[in-house]
């Protein structure tokens, strides 16, 4: 396989990669944003510096991603990329949205969709899917839910009877050290699951050998690129996740940061590879359901659900249809070179699309009258 | 019907311990943050009356020590992970 389009793809990875930190800055600081625990441009700085030394610390979910979910042998350099176009383009799409949707979903959804078109379904292992991805998507939130519910009752318990300013302060800085937790946490799960598909990349374009470890320079660059992302910080999803799917006070956002960290740390210790973004969500769920008088608007709720059940079809279509783009093309340089500059293209679209409809910012991201297409002003509808 | 059917695609001793875990958690650390607050508003209240503030300062020391704890243990699943 030639060096050119081994070199397209690994710089496709790293820009999912990129796309993947400013989508998913918000699950580890828009609460911590929404309560002013930190300024905006300081909590996505400490994001994105814990994303980038998170990426160092294990490989194992790597390992998933490049040997768990498609069968190594009939992947080839051009499907992987088709599967990155097809994650790229659903998390741009859901990012323009504001909702905060899977990455790492709509990655194995690229993928898996790419691989079916172009080496049929038996180039996906589903137990894999099943064991890795649909089960703990499922269960995920409601664990995280139920202790970020049982966190905040606690907490307005425990300090009910001392001054609020006193307790507030104390739980914004508990939760500086909560929501750092996640990041590295998120900086570990997903700086690796680039890092998975680029040793799929080199392994299906015969730079490295099956079963390889991955370069230092592969971690290096997959943690440079979350971590500029995280940086960029995806201000439209920290809006929806921090103000709109409920009001976050700081000892809620301290719990739903807490039982995320939790859920997260304890899944990857046994095993599980989790979405950070449904983890984080029913999180903030919870800890709105969990404070007396708290308000869960559902309309939010709802449309981030749907978002979650669509993402891994709607990725993997977009990652068929790329795959099919990519192989009408005999050469298949030209055709990975035509695609992506129809992907550059239509990322462009949305970029400025945003800047034109309701662009969010550091500077107001927390004000009530700026608005997404895909989070309109909420309904409270329940307690 | 539907345990065993998940229990052939996820370990549910895992799941199981993974519950514990979050809920163990989720009692623990508002636990050691109210403690940090109480110990926040007795010094608060020593320095007031110009009494000592010892008991307020072990208090403060005691919710941070948990919560550090609780750092540590993160950390060391991260990485053993």
């Amino acid at each position: 396989m030639g060096s050119t389009i081994v070199a397209l793809t690994v710089a496709t990875a790293l820009v999912f990669d990129f796309t993947n930190g400013f989508h998913d800055t918000a699950n580890a600081m828009a609460t911590t944003i929404a309560t002013r625990a930190l300024p905006p441009r300081t909590a996505v700085g400490l994001a994105a510096i814990l994303n980038f030394a998170g990426a160092f610390i294990s490989v194992a979910v790597a390992a998933t991603i490049a040997s768990g979910i498609v069968e190594q042998d009939g992947v080839t350099v051009p499907i992987i990329f088709a599967g990155l176009v097809g994650a790229i383009l659903w998390n741009v799409i859901t990012w323009f949205l504001g909702i905060p949707s899977s990455s790492s979903h709509a990655l194995v959804g690229g993928v898996v969709g790419s691989v079916i078109a172009g080496v049929g379904s038996t180039g996906v292992i589903w137990t894999g899917i099943a064991s890795k991805v649909v089960i703990p998507a499922v269960l995920a939130p409601f664990v995280c839910g139920l202790a970020a519910y049982i966190a905040t009752m606690l907490s307005y318990r425990l300090t009910r009877r001392y001054r609020a300013e006193r307790s507030s302060e104390g739980f914004r800085l508990s939760q500086i050290a909560s929501s750092s937790m996640v990041a590295l946490a998120h900086g570990t799960n997903d700086a690796q699951k680039t890092m998975g598909v680029v040793v799929l990349t080199l392994v299906a374009g015969g730079q490295l050998s099956a079963g390889s470890g991955v370069p230092l320079w592969v971690k290096f660059a997959c943690a440079a690129a979350i971590a500029a992302g995280t940086f960029s910080g995806g201000w439209r999803v920290i809006k929806t996740l921090g103000t709109r799917v409920t009001e976050i006070q700081s000892p809620q956002g301290f719990s739903a940061e807490t039982s995320s960290a939790t859920s997260i740390l304890a899944s990857s210790y046994f095993g599980f590879s989790l979405s950070t973004t449904q983890v984080v969500s029913g999180g903030v769920m919870g800890a709105g359901l969990g404070r007396k008088g708290g308000v869960v608007h559902w309309m939010v709720v709802r449309n981030m659900v749907i978002a979650w059940l669509v993402t891994m079809p709607a990725a993997g279509l977009m990652g068929a249809v790329s795959e099919e783009a990519v192989s009408a093309f005999s050469n298949p340089t030209v055709g990975v070179g035509v695609v992506g500059g129809i992907m550059v293209a239509i990322l462009t679209t949305f970029f400025v699309m945003a800047r034109r409809h309701g662009n969010v910012t550091s500077q107001n991201v927390l004000d009530e009258d700026v608005s997404t297409p895909g989070a309109r002003a909420p309904v409270p509808v329940g307690a | 019907m539907i345990a065993a059917s998940l229990s052939e695609y996820l370990p549910l001793g895992d799941l199981g311990k993974i519950l514990v875990t979050a809920l163990f958690v989720a009692v623990v650390a508002p636990t050691a943050v109210s403690l940090a607050i109480a110990g926040l508003d007795r010094r608060a209240e020593a320095e007031e009356h110009h009494t000592s503030p010892v008991a307020g300062i072990a208090l403060i020391a005691a919710g941070v020590a948990v919560l550090a704890a609780l750092i540590g243990i993160g950390l060391y699943s991260l990485i053993e992970s």
